[in-house]
């Protein structure tokens, strides 16, 4: 315990609690913007991380995180369309309400259901994380290989009904990463003799150009949200009101959202994007009055909204204690650590206790933060949905180009970041996914390292000797191929019952 | 030809040519280590098979990427503007080229809004390019880029 009051003393400081400020509604602005979210605000806060000590790094990169998950419930409320994808679900009942003029009910549920979502989640995952980080420091090359094999093929399988793409897109990444010194050997691989390339691309340098460049040139082509966004958020919204009695008749709803939300965003790929929905149908499914749903019903603003903010916690545990990240947003934070030479994973309770408490703590500052933002901001929040994009998109670019030539001190980088925007206009052209690239771009040498490692202790076979890597292996293979076995056999057996009918 | 398709010969051609690549690397000087060529190849391998995959399955027509030609056309000049940008960023250094690029974006993503007077985008670029180099430069001792062909700095 000493080392949490010791990383409680570190965010006392008024910076700290400044930088938690600031990026809780950094995070909260990014995430009710439609089309950005706070990943986007995470990529974009990377560079400035450069001139911090890692545990301000750590603050503004976590609460940006937790303000960028809770914000997306604006848009889904106001205007029917969700910030990001964490709060899909919640357009189905959240949005009813403004249409029947009462968004204030929704929007206080769904502060509310953040708050609820998040400490309680972070709480749980500060105190599993020792746990699991204390066996996982027993673990060899073999098992960590297999533990990121895992996620990557988890995330693979998620690919929106389409694995071969998803596939694709971690074979991309893969190849992306490989440019550079190799590890181990120190062999330089695709630099084509120039210094440039020596250090391989950077992740500033990539999440630069397949997100946010490739938004803002896909938006401006498209023009579907420069056309005016202003006349659509035309809504006026009164201050906060404390849903008491919402909140007492959905007490079992958030307690069945919440242990949704932690496991799913325990599990490599899934997180908010999926929770909510799954929360969403699960209160739909045990409701006592289902046909209220999507007409208004409140518990369908608290599921899906306790649920997104769950994953948060449930993610952290697997992206501290093992060091392997779960989904974009918790690869941008290990991203910002190794920026500042801390490497996660079980290690990291041993060498920088204090980090591993700052991480959480930052993280439930940021609530707070982002909790008596939406309060006492709620009547402002529609202004937020009338961003003039004509002046957001620019500053954003040159916050792009400016953030890339920092996180390398070269011009050559700006240009790669070009090329990677290309090539994310070339992965939405071809519907491939991001989680599988970006996943695949930042677990790829650390993968490439422990298999080659484990490889020249012993040979492919102690993969299969080993019960965890074994178990974790054939569970991963087993989640590739049980789609293809099940279409090849339900398809059987339908066209089977077809014949004899 | 479909979109799977095109995306199956890319994929195609970038794994063959990753592994050509991997192919003459040479051997890892670590004892027992298999090699710098391990991964490359697994990627190489992955790209063959998925656009394989992609480029003999049967897919229907998908709608166009792009709607219509205009779209087309501003996808090509936004492109050209970051191209040159860079060049810019590189030739006179971000204090030229940052209120020249920003003025530029802001005119182009004001074309389908509600018009807005120049000089406020004008204005907007100049207090961008400030606060950027403010807070990048002056505050967190960070580089930003100096040109090669005209130097300026503050």
């Amino acid at each position: 315990m000493e080392y949490f009051f010791e990383a409680l003393q570190v965010f006392l400081a008024p910076s700290m609690l400044a930088v938690c400020m600031a990026g809780g509604i950094a995070g909260v602005i990014f995430g009710a913007i439609p089309g950005l979210s706070g990943g986007t605000c995470m990529i974009l806060a990377l560079p400035i991380t450069y001139g911090m000590d890692a545990n301000m790094a750590v603050a503004l990169l976590t609460s940006i995180w937790v303000g960028g998950t809770s914000g997306s419930f604006i848009g889904s409320i106001l205007l029917g369309i969700p910030g990001s994808v964490a709060s899909i679900a919640t357009v189905y009942d959240g949005y009813e309400f403004t249409r029947q003029g009462d968004p204030v009910r929704a929007l206080s549920a769904g502060t509310v259901a953040n708050f609820l979502g998040t400490v309680p989640s972070l709480l749980i995952a500060m105190f599993s994380c020792r746990l699991i980080a204390k066996y996982a420091i027993k673990l060899g090359a073999w098992e960590y290989f297999a533990l990121g094999f895992c996620a990557i093929t988890l995330v693979i399988t998620l690919s929106k009904g389409n694995m071969v793409k998803g596939l694709t897109g971690a074979a991309l990444g893969i190849l992306l990463s490989t440019v550079g010194t190799a590890p181990i050997c120190g062999t330089p691989r695709f630099t084509f003799g120039s210094y440039y390339f020596a250090g391989g691309f950077s992740l500033i340098c990539v999440m630069m150009g397949i997100f946010a460049g490739r938004i803002i040139i896909m938006e401006y082509a498209r023009g579907e949200k420069l056309a005016g966004s202003r006349d659509k958020a035309d809504i006026r919204v009164g201050g906060f009101k404390l849903p008491l009695r919402d909140i007492a008749s959905n007490l079992k709803n958030i307690f069945v959202s919440f242990f949704i939300g932690l496991w799913i965003g325990f599990l490599p790929g899934m997180g908010a994007a999926l929770s909510n929905v799954v929360a969403y149908a699960v209160a739909r499914s045990s409701s006592r009055h289902p046909e209220q749903f999507g007409k208004g019903c409140i518990d369908g603003v608290f599921a899906p909204e306790v649920a997104n903010n769950a994953s948060i916690g449930g993610a952290l545990i697997p992206a501290i204690a093992l060091g392997i990240p779960g989904d974009t947003a918790t690869a941008l934070m290990l991203g910002g650590l190794v920026i500042h030479g801390v490497e996660s994973g079980p290690l990291m309770f041993r060498n920088q206790p204090v980090m591993v408490y700052c991480i959480f703590i930052a993280a439930i500052f940021g609530a707070v933060f982002v909790l008596l933002g939406e309060i006492f901001g709620m009547k402002l929040l529609p202004r937020l949905l009338t961003v003039p994009y004509q002046y957001l998109y620019p500053a954003i670019v040159v916050l792009c180009f400016a953030g890339v030539y920092i996180s390398s001190g070269n011009i050559f980088a700006v240009f790669a970041s070009i090329f990677f925007t290309l090539i994310g206009i070339w992965m939405q052209f071809a519907g491939i996914p991001n989680s599988p690239f970006t996943l695949a771009f930042v677990l790829s040498t650390i993968l490439e390292t422990y298999l080659r490692r484990a490889l020249s202790y012993s040979g492919v076979g102690t993969f299969f000797t080993r019960p965890v890597s074994c178990l974790l292996i054939v569970f991963s293979l087993a989640t590739v191929l049980w789609p293809v076995v099940r279409d090849r056999f339900f398809a059987r057996t339908f066209s089977a019952v077809e014949e004899e009918d | 030809m479909t979109r799977d398709r095109i995306t199956g010969l890319i994929s195609i051609i970038l794994g063959g040519m990753a592994a050509v690549y991997a192919f003459f690397l040479p051997p890892s000087g670590t004892e027992g280590d298999v090699g710098p060529a391990l991964f490359p190849y697994i990627a190489a391998a992955l790209l063959v098979l998925c656009g394989l995959a992609l480029a003999v399955k049967k897919s229907g027509q998908a709608p166009p990427f792009f709607s219509a030609l205009e779209q087309v056309r501003r996808f090509l000049f936004i492109t050209l503007v970051y191209i040159i940008y860079g060049i810019l960023l590189w030739a006179a250094g971000f204090l030229i080229a940052t209120p020249l690029a920003c003025f530029l974006l802001c005119r182009m993503m004001a074309e389908r809004g509600p018009e807005t007077a120049w000089w406020k985008h004008a204005l907007f670029s100049l207090m961008v390019t400030g606060i950027v180099y403010y807070f990048f430069y002056v505050t967190l001792n960070l580089k930003l880029p100096v040109g090669r062909i005209i130097r300026f700095r503050l």
